[in-house]
């Protein structure tokens, strides 16, 4: 698989890390939150792991919490936080870093439906402003229809949709 | 990572407290065994010294010395207590009717000496008198005999010294007396069953200068090669305040030998200093050897037997730990940031549970000693007993760290299901090796009491002679206690979860 034009298999160690790092958000279903630190704070932390100075890390921490409409709770630990903020955490600590992709693992697996529609469709805004790519795995239809292309994982077998128009705007 | 450790240490103490125990348990058994194995070793020299009857023995290498100037010079060593004159010689006694005439060891001693030594007893007053021990008393002539007649030995020219009998004295525990008092078996007692001892005034008076005329040059007491009681010698008797020896035996020892060339020192040529006290010392440093190495091999494994306890309490904290390592590499931190946060919070949890363990090993060696621990204790000894305990709980955070950052971390986002809540329990709980460790322990100590394998046998006198599977107790007990300690921590732990829905 290669993602930004590297094969990651072929990376090790340090290389593997920072490409990591550098190139790729995670969110995934549950508590995917450091418990002993706060909002503000596990957004920051790939910054930190990367060394970006601390007024670059404050502004761009500010600027994650503004798009995920979280400014107001920074200072509070994720078991303070609904699990639609904690979603909300994890798509901003995501995407803070500019990642070329983002791998979002059921990552509404535990919410109600009408905050999983919120969530994902604050995921897919945000990856479009960081131009970035989502790769998504849901069991739900609802979540699924946002995506510009689908593949259907069905008794072992991949089922692919024809891939979209280029040209056509407004999808991550 | 420091940012990281700081919030830890800060916002989850429950997790710093769980990993700190892991590190308390093995600190404590050690500390408390070391410093229970150090306030041993400091009471040592204590006992050795305790049926010490003479410390040390001025001997004059002529029977033309004069102590007396060489008394008082002693007298003003520090850590000298006391200086009694002692003249010994063997004569012949002689009944008033005649009728006995017999060989005997003449002691010759100040009439406070008998005073300050409990062992010589019996003794009646003996200001101007001469004290027949039993062996003289049955002998023919003596049973009611007012006077003795006390003349040398040999061809000497009859001496003929009239002195009156003030009583009896009990001489058997006297070994000193009777123990050859240089060479190379300085020590061993020679077989006098006759003796018969006189004021030194009388002695100093009467008798001495017949047998400085008799005894020409050195006394026997400079042969190295001598192997029986000299046939006369004068001294003195040290006797050297006992507080003043270090209370390490292996150090009183050497301070004993020291002291014993500081008095030599003070008359040079005219005394040989015969260390009585270095013998009982030199044992006591062989004993408190022993003692260690018994103590720390009943204490290592109930030290090892913790410490893996320990560690299995704190495997609790391994799922968070094991999640949280896998969250920060999924996020792009390498291996050497996630060793350094381990080694981070690891540092933090042997800090506090090194002081927390100490403390108990401290309390508990306090209260069974009835002092404060560290009472008697070189300070340096004092650090190192510390700091060994303290790296036991070292080495213990480093294995518990070696398993933490050996595995590779699982990425996932929902906790396993922990073993206590899918109601897994160790196969050492199910077989409840605590309770029969205990029982185990107990019932040998049992045996031994009701069998009287822990009482002296008048053959065994001062010491005790255990059989082997006797030490057995300890170690199962050390388990039993280690293993009820875990099962409790674990219950407390389980039930806490329970109340509150969340894992440690």
């Amino acid at each position: 698989m290669r993602v930004a034009g590297v094969d990651w298999q072929t990376l090790g160690g340090r290389e593997e890390a920072r490409f990591r790092r550098r190139n790729c958000g995670f969110v995934a279903q549950g508590m995917t939150a450091l418990p002993q630190a706060t909002a503000a704070e596990n957004i920051e932390v790939p910054l930190l792991l990367d060394g970006v100075a601390a007024e670059e890390r404050r502004s761009r921490v500010t600027a994650a919490l503004e798009e995920v409409e979280l400014t107001a709770h920074a200072a509070k630990l994720p078991e303070q936080l609904s699990g639609g903020q904690v979603q909300r955490v994890a798509i901003a600590r995501a995407l803070v870093a500019g990642p070329t992709v983002v791998l979002a693992d059921e990552p509404t697996g535990n919410l109600d439906s009408e905050t999983a529609q919120v969530v994902v469709a604050l995921l897919l805004q945000a990856a479009h402003e960081h131009q970035s790519a989502v790769v998504l795995v849901t069991h739900d239809p609802q979540v699924a229809r946002h995506a510009d292309r689908i593949v259907r994982l069905r008794s072992g077998r991949l089922d692919l949709d024809p891939v979209p128009d280029p040209a056509q705007p407004g999808r991550a | 990572m420091r940012w990281l450790a700081a919030r830890t240490l800060w916002r989850a103490p429950r997790r710093l407290a769980l990993a700190a125990l892991a590190v308390t348990f093995p600190v404590a058994v050690l500390g408390a065994t070391l410093l229970f194995i150090e306030q041993s070793v400091q009471a040592m020299t204590a006992v050795a010294l305790e049926r010490q009857q003479v410390d040390m023995r001025a001997l004059a290498t002529t029977l033309t010395a004069d102590l007396s100037p060489v008394a008082r010079n002693i007298r003003t060593v520090p850590g000298v207590h006391r200086v009694e004159r002692f003249g010994s010689a063997d004569v012949i006694v002689t009944s008033p009717d005649r009728r006995g005439r017999v060989t005997v060891r003449l002691f010759a001693v100040d009439p406070e000496y008998l005073q300050s030594h409990p062992w010589l007893a019996g003794a009646s007053a003996l200001g101007g008198h001469a004290l027949l021990n039993a062996a003289v008393r049955a002998a023919p002539g003596f049973g009611s005999a007012d006077r003795v007649r006390i003349d040398l030995p040999g061809d000497s020219k009859p001496l003929g010294v009239s002195v009156p009998v003030g009583g009896s004295i009990d001489l058997r525990r006297a070994t000193t007396w009777f123990a050859i008092p240089a060479g190379e078996v300085q020590g061993d007692v020679a077989v006098v069953p006759r003796a018969v001892v006189v004021d030194y005034a009388v002695f100093q008076r009467s008798i001495l200068p017949a047998l400085r005329a008799t005894f020409t040059g050195n006394t026997a007491v400079a042969n190295p090669g001598l192997t029986d009681l000299p046939p006369a010698s004068v001294e003195l008797h040290v006797a050297i305040d006992h507080s003043a020896y270090p209370s390490d035996p292996g150090r009183a020892a050497k301070w004993s030998v020291a002291m014993q060339r500081v008095l030599e020192r003070r008359a040079p040529g005219t005394i040989i200093v015969a260390d009585n006290a270095a013998e009982p010392l030199a044992e006591a440093s062989a004993d408190a050897t022993n003692a260690k190495v018994l103590f720390l091999l009943l204490g290592i494994p109930g030290a090892l037997v913790v410490a893996a306890l320990g560690v299995s309490a704190a495997a609790a904290l391994e799922e968070a730990n094991q999640r949280e390592n896998a969250l920060l590499r999924l996020r792009g931190a390498t291996d050497t940031q996630v060793a350094r946060l381990a080694l981070l919070q690891g540092a933090a949890a042997w800090l506090a549970g090194s002081l927390v363990g100490l403390c108990i090993a401290v309390a508990v060696v306090s209260l069974a000693v009835g002092h404060p621990a560290w009472r008697g204790v070189p300070p340096g000894q004092l650090a190192f007993t510390l700091l060994l305990a303290a790296a036991a709980g070292l080495l213990t955070t480093g294995v518990r760290l070696a398993f933490l950052l050996r595995r590779r971390p699982r990425v996932q986002a929902e906790p396993a299901a922990r073993p206590s809540a899918s109601g897994w329990v160790p196969r050492w709980r199910r077989a409840r090796l605590d309770v029969v460790a205990l029982a185990v322990g107990v019932l040998i100590l049992a045996v031994n009491v009701w069998a009287g394998g822990l009482r002296q046998t008048p053959i065994e006198s001062a010491t005790l002679a255990l059989s082997f599977y006797v030490l057995l107790a300890p170690v199962a007990l050390w388990l039993g206690v280690g293993l009820l300690a875990v099962r409790g921590l674990l219950v407390l732990l389980a039930s806490r979860t329970t109340r509150s829905g969340h894992g440690p």
